[in-house]
């Protein structure tokens, strides 16, 4: 069960990143069908790390990886790598409007 | 046998002047400049540049490709779309693998380079994006056009510098005589007016410093130039045979009659003293267009406001007409896309035509003595243009000259 915390982090970085819809996204979300490629998850861990100083190794053998990967699978990922500082971070990002628009 | 005649169907156009064809040639109509102080350039030596306008291009393209591709591929998108509209085509219905992509592109945008480089240096390897190969890639143009328009024919770049844009449509020509595709999207799309390549200009002596004054700043052929100004941009055409249109029910544009390509064999930035290389390129185009000096109407001239070019082409232009027909400088008004300008003159040139219109060239207070040419100043003119030469040339002295006729 992925932490709704990062998931809802994830979710802010994504619509404002890759531009889209936040309705379509939740952490059951399958990232290959929302258009997401194995570089798109790269460039979302990249982003993670810019935004909220989390630094998530994209070489970890633990790294979701293939067709099935959800966003609950990426906030799983994320967790491991979270200590006190970026959590506060995250809690601000995830209080953000999810619409950029909004 | 005569060969098959090459029609333009269809022009798309992303540029200062707006994105779209119509927006851009009433800009050129009213002779405005679109140069500009730049932010993004703020505190270098030069300052300003022409900047397609951002909300324009950002509801042309739509969501999903900024994060991944680099601002030359937006532009190209949007004229690639707006220009295979024009032309009645509808992706999907037409026949794919017949639909090639040539798309000219001098160099990468740069405009993302910077922030790998800083990572580069501070050792943030990490941070690194897993896009910056693929979202500046020259051929990611015509690459990413094939993609978002199903255009699966040849596809690729071709890199002239400066000439870029008009070498890919006299490519895509010869694609389409050598029978290796039925539709050709051609053009050039180019955005390098980021602070690397702005710095790497300057440093070459070929912007203008014209800070107090960025309109004034583009001013082809006037004894007060001192330089080009950057701008960004992408004109792309839809060229197919004549009887391809015809048999499909399309509109002919105009006629690409003729495509004249040289070496200077010279200098690596420098035009030849005599613009030999450029006179060549302008009598292999009309050769091949089966016409004289006299039959041309109109001339956009390549004219980038650099003293020596304006000088070496005036010249050529005296040199091969006996009197010069009405010549006019695009960029004056939309400034210097590099690798896009020689594909946005050239779909001005075929708008020039629909309208038997001459667009004026902007600044020319006062021309310097020597160039005698009959430059269309002021308010645009309407004449009769049956035939419109379009001329380009880049930096390693490669010269590509269009010719472009009424149907």
């Amino acid at each position: 069960m992925a932490e709704q915390l990062i998931v809802d982090a994830l979710v802010r970085l994504i619509v404002r990143h890759f531009e889209m819809d936040p309705a379509q996204l939740s952490a059951d979300s399958n990232l290959q069908h929302l258009g997401l490629d194995s570089i798109a998850l790269a460039e979302l861990l990249v982003v993670v790390e810019e935004e909220t100083g989390i630094e998530v190794p994209l070489t970890d053998q633990a790294m979701p990886a293939g067709p099935e990967v959800t966003l609950a699978a990426v906030a799983d990922y994320v967790a491991r790598f979270t200590d006190e500082s970026t959590r506060a971070v995250l809690h601000t990002l995830a209080a953000a409007p999810a619409d950029v628009d909004a | 046998m005569r060969r098959s005649r090459t029609v333009v169907t269809g022009i798309g156009l992303a540029t200062p002047g707006g994105v779209g064809a119509e927006a851009t040639w009433r800009r050129l109509c009213a002779g405005t400049p679109t140069a500009s102080t730049d932010p993004r350039l703020a505190g270098l030596p030069v300052d300003f540049s022409c900047r397609v306008p951002d909300e324009e291009l950002t509801a042309a393209l739509g969501p999903g490709l900024r994060w991944r591709t680099d601002r030359f591929i937006h532009l190209a998108l949007a004229a690639a779309r707006e220009a295979v509209q024009d032309a009645g085509l509808a992706p999907g219905e037409w026949d794919a693998d017949r639909v090639g992509v040539v798309i000219g592109v001098g160099s990468s945008s740069r405009d993302t380079d910077l922030p790998v480089v800083q990572r580069l240096t501070s050792g943030e390897y990490q941070k690194i994006s897993p896009t910056t190969v693929p979202r500046a890639l020259p051929n990611m143009a015509a690459g990413e056009i094939a993609a978002d328009l199903g255009a699966k024919g040849p596809g690729f770049g071709v890199s002239t510098a400066c000439a870029s844009g008009a070498t890919a449509i006299g490519v895509g020509r010869q694609l389409l005589l050598g029978g290796l595709c039925d539709i050709a999207l051609v053009g050039g799309a180019e955005s390098g007016c980021g602070p690397l390549a702005g710095m790497g200009f300057w440093r070459l002596g070929a912007l203008s410093a014209r800070r107090h004054d960025p309109a004034g700043a583009s001013r082809p052929f006037d004894t007060e130039r001192d330089g080009f100004v950057l701008a960004e941009g992408a004109g792309v055409l839809v060229l197919e045979r004549a009887e391809h249109a015809r048999a499909r029910g399309a509109t002919a544009r105009a006629v690409l009659s003729g495509f004249g390509a040289t070496s200077d064999a010279h200098h690596p930035t420098s035009p030849h003293p005599d613009g030999e290389g450029a006179a060549r390129a302008v009598r292999a185009a009309l050769a091949e267009a089966d016409l004289t000096p006299d039959d041309v109407h109109h001339v956009n001239a390549h004219a980038t406001s650099t003293p020596l070019n304006d000088r070496v082409e005036a010249a050529v232009l005296h040199r091969i007409f006996r009197r010069p027909p009405p010549v006019t400088a695009t960029k004056s008004i939309l400034g210097h896309s590099l690798g896009a300008a020689g594909a946005v003159e050239a779909a001005v040139c075929v708008l020039s035509l629909h309208h038997q219109t001459v667009h004026p060239t902007a600044n020319l207070d006062a021309p310097e003595p020597g160039i005698d040419l009959d430059i269309v100043t002021k308010a645009p003119r309407t004449c009769r243009i049956d035939t419109v030469l379009s001329t380009s040339f880049g930096f390693g002295g490669q010269n590509a000259v269009l010719v472009l006729q009424t149907p």
